[in-house]
């Protein structure tokens, strides 16, 4: 390794970022809290009117918005927190790009599906 | 990937048995890391045995004892003997701690010692910190000043000073650097609790007019944010200070110059 010391600490220098992905985490942990709490006593009255019961209190627009809003939020905290295990772990340049990617896709894909599927109860 | 396993040929393997003083009556057993980069093969733990009646009260008092007595070829460093040049920061019992002033009866059982976790070794337990060194130039650890000089010193109110509290009296042992392991998967770009905590140092000081300047240059998702509050840092400190403290510090620092 030639490379000084120095050099080597110094690298490609500072991002200049990490200050909102630290808030947002924090954030969306503080939210999910009240919200999945919420989410789960919706579901919890929701499941003893059966099937068809269960389609219709979960179908009322004020329902719907908060599984909407829980859902983002806990897709886009999975997000963040994914991506600082893939931080911390995986220093291969090419694998690590690739698995952000496709935490962000996959997050990505999971809120737009289950939005889709909760509009359609409406 | 993170290295989860040791390298090859860097299984500790059972070392020599030195014998035992003849007469002791209270005598305590340690184990000790040997490697010597002049020989090829695999570390060892050396086993010693030394008369606690003969002896010192600290760890660094029995280093010394078997070196003088029983072999002169183990290395390590050390210098003021009192926990305030930061020398013999070693792993001992399972804590990154200064060999000087970690009393031999709070362990129970054999003395284990290993050198500072998670960095190159250079020989026993003498580890290579160049690359701490360099992020601790990096930080640029000396006051910044854009102001005209003043006559006499830049003076600070009693509440001020109070601000570096717990941070000057860091003696850049790096036992809690060593100790984290967020620097231990990413120590080449995270600068790690010791480094942060000096930066923080200098944000701190109401003299310090590079505040600013100091932030951006910690601003980055690995230099600073690798900090997941983990805390090692701050339980295996010699002197008690609280590195994380002061890297959360710094966190507030970044939000409150953003909102």
């Amino acid at each position: 390794m030639s490379r000084s010391f120095e050099g080597r600490v110094r690298g490609l220098g500072t991002a200049h970022e990490g200050l909102h992905h630290w808030t947002a985490q924090r954030l969306t942990a503080v939210a999910n809290i009240p919200l999945i709490a919420v989410s789960l006593l919706l579901l919890c009255k929701a499941s003893k009117g059966g099937y068809e019961g269960a389609v219709a209190y979960i179908g009322q627009p004020l329902v719907v918005a908060w599984f909407a809003l829980t859902l983002v939020v806990a897709c886009y905290h999975a997000a963040l927190g994914l991506q600082v295990v893939i931080e911390d772990y995986v220093s291969g340049k090419g694998a690590k790009f690739a698995l952000l990617f496709l935490v962000r896709f996959l997050a990505a894909l999971g809120a737009v599906v289950g939005l889709a599927s909760l509009i359609s109860l409406l | 990937m993170v290295e989860f396993t040791l390298p090859r040929n860097s299984q500790v393997v059972k070392g020599k048995e030195h014998l035992k003083p003849k007469d002791a009556k209270r005598t305590k057993t340690f184990k000790i890391y040997r490697w010597d980069p002049d020989k090829s093969g695999n570390p060892r733990l050396d086993t010693y045995h030394v008369d606690l009646d003969k002896c010192g009260p600290m760890v660094l008092d029995a280093l010394q004892k078997i070196k003088g007595e029983q072999d002169s070829t183990l290395t390590y460093r050390r210098s003021c003997r009192e926990g305030v040049c930061g020398s013999c920061a070693m792993n001992i019992d399972g804590r990154n701690t200064l060999a000087c002033t970690k009393p031999i009866d709070e362990i129970k059982g054999d003395v284990k010692i290993y050198p500072l976790p998670h960095m190159p070794v250079v020989k026993d337990l003498v580890p290579d910190l160049n690359v701490p060194y360099a992020q601790y130039a990096m930080i640029e650890p000396w006051m910044k000043t854009e102001s005209r000089m003043p006559e006499r010193e830049r003076r600070q109110s009693p509440d001020e000073r109070e601000q570096l509290d717990g941070l000057w009296e860091c003696i850049l042992c790096f036992c809690c650097q060593t100790s984290c392991p967020s620097y231990w998967w990413n120590g080449d770009r995270y600068l790690g609790p010791a480094v942060l905590l000096q930066a923080y140092r200098w944000i701190a000081d109401s003299r310090d007019e590079a505040t600013g300047e100091r932030l951006d240059a910690l601003e980055d998702p690995f230099r600073l944010y690798r900090c997941h509050t983990i805390m090692s840092c701050t339980k295996t400190c010699p002197k008690g200070l609280n590195p994380a403290k002061a890297i959360a510090e710094i966190k507030k620092k970044m939000v409150e110059r953003s909102v």
